[in-house]
């Protein structure tokens, strides 16, 4: 049984990566002494409205953080299933079906500052939403899912609240023709998503007329909103995202209580180059 | 300096004599780029026709130990291309073939060498569009704006080049290909890629997304008296929860300039105008449309005029983009600042900022991407008056520690190339530089590709790189240096 | 070479991709950026003004859509006459090209000498002359005066110019025809060459010189506007600094008075293409369209790449004959694309250039100045055209 640790400051977490051993950051793995949650780094360090941006420590809940931009009219725009944590968001490259118009949780992250498996600190990015200024590391930390260091602290790009939304729903047998006309319309969807066999679900947010209008222009049905989107979020897949056109429409990975989310699936092999990347960050092994 | 022997042997037969440039004479055109402040002559150009011969070309260098720069369109202002002493330049630009479009999947294929707006002139008929719209677009070329993440005056709302790149097919410095793909498992090597500034690889091939053009486009230009009242007003569009395609601001030394360029019928006596460029379905820009021009009004604005059609639309623009090159009109010389603070920060920063020049006697023509709060002054100087290219320099410097005191960065999107390695320990610290370095030494062990770039080394910027500065969040004590 | 002028450029690169040279090559000494910045490399004694430099500077067409696209105001064009000058002065080109160059000078501002000597176009030592030499030969003049239909509005000088006058007479007489009826008292007195090709291959003196006999030659015939059909003579002598005024035909006739004569109907589709000493040199870009859409039914089509040089440049395609060779395909496939019944320009040299890169093609169309067709159109119909191929 590994021994538990759940550091408050991102000093304490350095100091407990690099006092040794094999580490496992948030979900225990086979032959971990260490497990590290980041249950206790997850404050919301400062959040500016006027700029759209804030920067929180990576142990703080996705729901937690929505509930604090919501009197600002403001919101992460990523809808992942469950309740995960920031900084799982990036490790795990969670997202839900607003990815279709907002990206993933890589596009959305503007700073980050990680912990290496030998206790260095090392921060990139900054609270800018635009910054070419070195590398990016929130990009190199997106999916890499504990094994190239600790992400402790994520400074994050936020949207606005849209004033309203709607769903509509297409039936259709051929649905990559639907998907392909509706490339080719000026429909805004914020998300896309595909329900086997038959149906396409377009999520459509923003100023009223303008859903209305949107939503008017496609021909369906109209469910309640509320239970496609958590259909679609919370529905278990059994293999990778169904590819379709070059965004996989749907990403629903289950939740639960846990910052990781338990795999049904292997860890997917890195390529060479990633791995490369990996043994530079962790010579010694300690996060594999 | 000269190349290793059996090194030019090697490499000339990839190319064909007409794929090199070695004359003296023609090689001076290769030594710098738009940044002309640092200049150095390269070994060799060479110019590869075909993905295949840039492989070949960088595993020679790999095999040899010859340091290589890429060059696109050589439109950079960071120096991004200068060649290094010893090296050669690898030019892309005959890499220029669209290869593929595929609009049913939104993407199409292209070589490093094909400009930026070519890409969107190969779908316009079809009406789509590539959304990264840098200021130089109809020059610089793709594998330009992969190294600096290119963003231009629609980023606000569209992301920059990162956000539309989906895979690539990179030469590694090793001379390796690879394919990095936004799909792939693991950490997302090609984010990192792009905008690493040339120190990573050579992107050979590149998948990008292409987006349908808008339903509806509404373009506004508001004069205001000042900077302080256009920036106001900025922030309360921000604040309504707009987000519009671009918000660019421009002050009263650049119309002067502008309108001796391009004559684009700026509104005359203007402190400050902005551009606002609204898109989306119709209603939609109906609603936040109305909404700006009130806001607008709001602050003062005491012209505002909308473009009726594309030709108004694009003379509004045609100002704006060639602001940096117009002032040529009003000065002899000039150096370009890129500077990004968080928006909120802008008008104290742009006060500060004028009263510097004034204090130095220099002056400072500014233009901006007002809604991310990066702003690109303009030191304007005379390089004939001994000592005020030195001068313009050093105001340049100052302006960009008033930013990075503001809580903002040393480039919002020009990079850091040569021109800004010496001030990375502004923004970074030992550890934080030192892990990038792990990461650039992945991908090339050599330390062949573009060297000298991006990363301050104690050979370029001296011992001690700088004085250190306190990060905003240290002095709030809510981030720790270790 | 000019300092002053050099220090104009901020070296943005916005004229690269206007540039034909750089189209062809992608290489920076062959763009406006890369040559000034020999220039600037010359003057300020880095390099030496040697046979490497001078190449990029002769490769440069003088076709000025850089001027067009340079957003700080750089002068290329008088950067380039410099630069050109100072060649002509101190470079020794190697013996083949002294040869050619000397050819070229001895026939094409030479009528009478032309004349005698295209019969024998395809003995001609060089590929260039062999390939430009049309099938056809128009060495008619107009009147020495055409009267005015109605009341004159003015005098004017039509110049007749040297390769047009052997080649495209009939364009020289359509154009008196045109004029006149348009009320313009048309005086031709003067058929030797205004010093164009001369000025833009950098013999300055010799140029000017042609230019100032060619400006007192109409003064002394009363002229009080030189008139010009040939996009290269009309900037030559604009920019020469005359005593009298100079306008392309299109711009006198955008104009078109009281008399507005009736023009019948040509039904053709017509493929216009801009010269570069039109469009750029000159800034007239709007006026030759204006005349061709004055006519009823004919339908002016577009090709693409308008600011693209032809590769014609004066004598360019005889002294760089593999990049105008490309050049001069790649206009003629763009002209060919949009299907058209006529390819239409407003210089001889385009002319020639591009309907020899159209029979290269096995594409031959007529080729026509636009006032050859309004003088059809107002002469009753398409029965007065000539069928050049």
């Amino acid at each position: 049984m590994p021994s538990v640790f759940d550091p408050s400051t991102v000093a304490e977490a350095a100091e407990i990566l690099r006092a040794g051993g094999r580490v496992a950051i948030e979900r225990d793995r086979d032959g971990a002494d260490v497990l590290v949650s980041t249950a206790r780094l997850n404050r919301i360090l400062e959040h500016e409205p006027g700029d759209l941006t804030v920067i929180v420590e990576a142990g703080l809940r996705l729901s937690e953080l929505q509930a604090a931009l919501e009197p600002h009219g403001q919101m992460l725009a990523l809808d992942p299933p469950g309740d995960p944590t920031i900084g799982a968001c990036l490790a795990a490259d969670l997202s839900g079906p607003r990815r279709h118009r907002y990206g993933a949780m890589r596009d959305l992250v503007i700073g980050v500052t990680v912990v290496l498996a030998d206790g260095t600190v090392a921060s990139s990015g900054g609270k800018v939403v635009k910054n070419v200024a070195g590398y990016d590391l929130g990009k190199l930390f997106s999916g890499s899912r504990g094994r190239l260091g600790l992400i402790a602290r994520v400074a994050l790009r936020l949207h606005a609240r849209p004033a309203t939304s709607a769903t509509v729903v297409v039936e259709d047998r051929d649905l990559r023709e639907t998907w392909t006309e509706l490339q080719r319309s000026q429909l805004v969807p914020s998300a896309v998503d595909l329900l086997p066999p038959d149906r396409l679900a377009l999520l459509f947010e923003g100023a009223e007329a303008a859903v209305e209008a949107q939503v008017a222009a496609v021909a369906g049905v109209r469910p309640a909103d509320a239970s496609i989107w958590e259909e679609s979020a919370a529905r278990q897949l059994a293999g990778n995202a169904v590819p379709f056109g070059w965004q996989p429409c749907l990403l629903a990975r289950p939740g639960a209580g846990l910052a990781w989310v338990e795999e049904s699936q292997p860890e997917p092999v890195w390529p060479p180059l990633a791995e490369r990347v990996r043994a530079a960050f962790d010579p010694a092994g300690v996060l594999a | 300096m000269s190349l290793p022997a059996g090194f030019r042997a090697e490499v000339e037969p990839i190319v064909g004599a007409a794929g090199v440039v070695s004359e003296l004479e023609q090689l001076r055109t290769y030594e710098c780029d738009a940044l002309t402040g640092h200049r150095a002559i390269p070994e060799l150009v060479l110019l590869p026709e075909t993905a295949e011969q840039v492989q070949r070309i960088v595993a020679a260098c790999h095999a040899h130990g010859v340091p290589f720069v890429a060059r696109g369109a050589g439109t950079g202002l960071s120096g991004g291309a200068l060649p290094v002493a010893g090296g050669v330049v690898i030019s892309l630009t005959r890499l220029n073939r669209v290869l593929e479009v595929d609009l049913g999947r939104g993407i199409a294929v292209v070589e490093p060498g094909v400009t930026n707006l070519d890409v969107t002139r190969a779908v316009a008929a079809d009406g789509f569009f590539y959304a990264p719209d840098p200021s130089s677009q109809q020059v610089c070329t793709i594998g330009g704006n992969i190294a600096e993440n290119s963003g231009g005056a629609h980023c606000l709302k569209y992301g920059f080049t990162v956000n539309h790149v989906l895979a690539a097919d990179v030469v590694l410095p090793t001379g390796e290909l690879v394919t990095l793909s936004r799909s792939d498992p693991g950490p997302d090597l090609l984010g990192v890629f792009v905008g690493s500034e040339g120190t990573l690889g050579i992107a050979v091939r590149i998948t990008v997304r292409i987006v349908r053009v808008p339903e509806a486009v509404r373009t506004l230009l508001a004069a205001f008296e000042t900077t302080d009242a256009a920036g106001d007003a900025v922030s309360h569009v921000i604040a309504a929860g707009i987000l519009p395609a671009a918000i660019e601001m421009m002050d009263a030394l650049t119309l002067e300039a502008v309108e001796a360029a391009v004559a684009a019928g700026y509104p005359a006596g203007a402190g400050a105008v902005l551009i606002v460029e609204l898109d989306g379905p119709v209603a939609q820009v109906e609603v936040d449309s109305a909404a700006v021009e009130r806001i607008c009004r709001d602050f003062g604005a005491f012209e505002l005029r909308a473009a009726s059609d594309a030709e108004e639309r694009a003379r509004i623009w045609r100002g704006r983009k060639s602001s940096f090159a117009a002032m040529g009109r009003i000065s002899p010389s000039y150096y370009v600042q890129d500077g990004v603070v968080p928006r909120t920060r802008l008008p104290e920063v742009l006060r500060r900022i004028y009263a510097l020049g004034e204090e130095r006697g220099l002056r400072i023509a500014s233009v901006f991407h007002a809604g991310d709060g990066n702003l690109h002054p303009l030191v304007l100087y005379d390089e004939g008056l001994p000592g005020d290219a030195e001068r313009a320099e050093e105001l340049a410097t100052a302006i960009l520690d008033v930013c990075i005191d503001a809580g903002g960065s040393l480039t919002g999107e020009h990079g850091v190339g040569v021109d800004k390695v010496c001030s990375m320990p502004k923004l970074f610290g030992a550890d934080d530089l030192a892990v990038m370095a792990r990461l650039r030494n992945a991908f090339d062990p050599a330390g062949l590709a573009n060297p000298g770039k991006v990363l301050p080394t104690p050979r370029l910027c001296g011992e001690v790189p700088g004085p250190y500065r306190v990060h905003p969040l240290e002095r709030a004590g809510l981030a720790e240096r270790l | 070479m000019d300092a002053q002028l050099l220090r104009d450029c901020v070296h943005c690169g916005f004229c690269l991709p206007t540039c034909p040279t750089y189209e062809l090559w992608h290489e920076e000494m062959d763009s406006p950026r890369g040559r000034i910045y020999l220039m600037s490399a010359t003057v300020d004694g880095t390099l030496e003004l040697n046979a490497t430099v001078a190449q990029h500077f002769d490769r440069c067409l003088g076709c000025m859509a850089c001027l067009t696209s340079c957003p700080s105001g750089v002068q290329y064009d008088r950067l380039i006459e410099l630069a050109r000058e100072r060649v002509e002065e101190e470079v020794r080109r190697p013996v083949s090209q002294r040869a050619l160059r000397a050819l070229a000078f001895a026939v094409l501002p030479r009528p009478k000498v032309m004349r005698v000597a295209l019969p024998f176009s395809r003995l001609a030592p060089f590929r260039a002359f062999r390939e430009l030499a049309p099938p056809w030969r128009e060495p008619v003049a107009p009147p020495r005066t055409t009267p005015a239909v109605g009341s004159p509005r003015a005098r004017v000088g039509l110049l007749t110019g040297c390769v047009q006058s052997v080649l495209f007479g009939e364009v020289n007489r359509a154009t008196a025809r045109v004029l006149a009826a348009h009320g313009y008292e048309v005086v031709a007195p003067y058929d030797a060459c205004c010093g164009a090709l001369a000025l833009h291959a950098g013999r300055r003196e010799q140029g000017i010189a042609m230019a100032r006999r060619t400006a007192a030659a109409f003064a002394a015939a009363g002229a009080e506007t030189i008139v010009t059909n040939a996009a290269g003579c009309g900037s030559h002598l604009k920019d020469a600094g005359l005593d009298l005024p100079v306008a392309d035909v299109s711009e006198l006739l955008v104009d078109p008075g009281p008399e507005q004569p009736v023009r019948a109907p040509l039904p053709l589709r017509v493929a216009f293409q801009d010269s570069c000493h039109l469009k750029h040199a000159q800034r007239i870009t709007a006026q030759p369209r204006v005349l061709l859409r004055s006519i009823p039914e004919l339908e002016l089509v577009e090709p693409a790449e308008q600011e693209l040089c032809c590769g014609s440049a004066g004598i360019y395609n005889l002294v760089q004959p593999d990049a105008a060779r490309e050049l001069g395909d790649r206009k003629a496939r763009n002209v060919a694309a949009t299907a058209p019944d006529v390819y239409a320009s407003a210089n001889p040299g385009c002319l020639l250039q591009v309907s020899a890169a159209l029979r290269r093609a096995g594409t031959p169309l007529p080729a026509l100045h636009p006032v050859e067709l309004l003088d059809a159109s107002l002469r009753g119909g398409l029965q007065g055209l000539r069928r050049r191929a």
